[in-house]
């Protein structure tokens, strides 16, 4: 936590205006992310923390402002779904996994666009489901697997392409607190392991407290 | 129901092509078969049913080509037994040409009828036996089998006999020439032409591809099959675009972990080559179940539709059921493009 590292991602007054300009989600978001360091983002419901997610991911445009990656705009990345699956691995608050997919299918989902071979893809999405704990279920489709299962398949997802930036969306909102704190130490492992930034939307005061740094948003404004 | 849709507009191409195709075609064999170089038939007909050749044109011909000039009668009678029973004049030589399965060729003058194989099949008919034409009994000498359905399912009885039946007492239909002696039949045609003002002379090769109401049938068969065709695009595409609708926001997710649009119209594309090819396939069995039924219907008359379905016609079908495939994902194309991940994502 002493040590200090070089920033990697630089978020500079970040706006999101909807609904024609009466909705003003974002309003002049400013922080920076050093490289490996796991921040918790909370506050309310509401507060923008899903659309600052969106906006970091690519998955939306904001209105003002800019979000920096090693010194480099976003779009200097080029196709923002290159950009996704090559540096993002997402975690949503609902697991959302495809449910006409079995597990293993779900988890090599980020890699099927980037010209790595179907065998590859499956040896490694097995691999990391094994250090999941559900091996066992790669062939099981979404609906025959528990919620924890379920949400760590999610999070096998987000990490299969080794994500320089994970971005989680209330990723245990939904899960038992024994099954959270599991989610939780298999995301901050790898993590800290392979040197990736984490943004964790939370409500949750125990989760955040895992983070390196908490930021508190209300009303599209950090506090 | 999507790949009901797809494959009844499949099977109506298919049926309506394969039966006029095999008119066409078995026109074109039966001509083939007279062996003659040119066929002649009145300018205005647009049919050879619809053709009437004078007496005194006939006897031109013959002055000019000699045994070399073959008369043919042709026309449909309503029967008990079929109501489009297809009637065939022919002269003694003609007569004699066909191949017989049974008994011996007609004899000029003595109320005897040729029957074709198909025919005698149907109706449980022997040589010796009688068949009722045109309100007359005749004598069947013999069953005869030439490999044309609709020449197989006609009735085959003398000259004259034929133009009394079909009301075209002295007239004939067509005139078979054989000419090969006298030069190319683009050149001898062109002499009848221009020797017979009433006349049409043509190559018999050409024939068939220039009955005017060949090409009328064609035409409305083409217009059945595109609009068929479209039927099945709308059905195929709309099912497409409920499938985007209720799949946003897996698209969405997929596109959230990095899938381009074109890796999920991929998957779409999948889907409907699939749908389009069952479709195909299902197609050509449910247009094989109409032929065999329309031609077991006694209401069509026998031969005029094949119980098979060519192998271009089931390719070019499975051809268009791509086409199809494709022009169907247009629609969820434009959908997908103008998708933003999160937006679906958000979609319940």
């Amino acid at each position: 936590m002493s040590e200090v590292r070089r920033d990697f991602l630089a978020v500079r007054g970040l706006s999101k205006l909807y609904e024609n300009g009466q909705v003003h989600a974002l309003k002049g978001i400013t922080f920076n992310v050093a490289a490996g360091e796991t921040i918790a983002l909370m506050g309310p419901s509401g507060c923008g923390k899903s659309t600052l997610l969106s906006i970091i991911g690519l998955l939306d445009h904001p209105t003002g402002g800019s979000v920096e990656i090693e010194g480099r705009a976003q779009k200097d990345y080029g196709s923002s779904y290159l950009f996704r699956a090559q540096m993002v691995g997402f975690v949503f608050q609902f697991h959302h996994l495809i449910p006409s997919m079995t597990l293993a299918e779900n988890v090599e989902a980020p890699l099927v666009g980037l010209g790595i071979s179907r065998h590859e893809r499956r040896k490694r999405a097995i691999e990391l489901l094994e250090q999941m704990g559900i091996g066992h279920r790669a062939r099981f489709f979404p609906n025959r697997v528990s919620g924890g299962e379920r949400q760590r398949a999610a999070l096998a997802r987000a990490l299969i392409n080794s994500p320089r930036l994970i971005l989680a969306d209330e990723p245990t909102g939904n899960l038992d607190s024994a099954t959270g704190e599991s989610i939780m130490d298999h995301l901050l492992s790898h993590a800290r392991r392979n040197a990736a930034s984490a943004i964790i939307a939370t409500h949750n005061p125990d989760i955040a407290a895992r983070a390196d740094r908490m930021l508190r948003m209300k009303d599209g404004r950090l506090e | 129901m999507t790949l009901l849709g797809a494959a009844l507009g499949i099977a109506v191409y298919v049926s309506i092509h394969a039966i006029t195709g095999n008119i066409v075609s078995e026109t074109r064999r039966v001509i083939a078969g007279y062996d003659t170089d040119i066929t002649v038939q009145t300018r205005d007909a647009a049919t050879p049913g619809a053709s009437r050749i004078s007496p005194e044109d006939f006897a031109g011909l013959q002055d000019m080509f000699g045994q070399d000039v073959f008369p043919l009668v042709v026309g449909t009678l309503r029967e008990q037994w079929n109501p489009y029973a297809l009637i065939i004049g022919v002269s003694d030589r003609l007569g004699s040409r066909f191949g017989f399965l049974e008994g011996r060729p007609l004899a000029a003058g003595k109320h005897e009828v040729m029957v074709g194989v198909l025919t005698a099949r149907r109706l449980g008919l022997r040589p010796d036996g009688i068949l009722s034409v045109g309100s007359r009994e005749y004598r069947i000498c013999g069953i005869y089998s030439v490999g044309s359905n609709i020449i197989d399912g006609a009735v085959v009885v003398d000259l004259a006999e034929a133009q009394q039946l079909v009301g075209k007492e002295g007239f004939i239909n067509l005139a078979m020439v054989r000419a090969s002696d006298r030069g190319t039949a683009q050149k001898v045609s062109g002499e009848i032409n221009a020797r017979f003002p009433r006349l049409k002379a043509q190559p018999s090769s050409d024939f068939v591809a220039n009955i005017r109401i060949f090409k009328a049938v064609e035409t409305f068969a083409l217009a059945i099959a595109l609009i068929s065709f479209v039927g099945a695009c709308l059905v195929v595409s709309n099912t497409l675009a409920m499938a985007v609708v209720e799949r946003t926001r897996e698209i969405g997710i997929l596109m959230a972990v990095g899938w381009r649009p074109y890796l999920v119209l991929r998957v779409l594309f999948a889907e409907s080559i699939m749908l389009c090819l069952c479709g195909a396939v299902a197609g050509n069995g449910l247009a094989l179940l109409i032929l065999r039924a329309l031609n077991r219907s006694r209401a069509i008359g026998f031969g005029w539709v094949p119980v098979v379905i060519a192998p271009e016609n089931f390719l070019y079908s499975l051809g268009l059921s791509m086409i199809l495939a494709c022009i169907a994902l247009l629609w969820p194309t434009v959908v997908v493009f103008r998708l933003s991940p999160a937006e679906a994502i958000r979609r319940e």
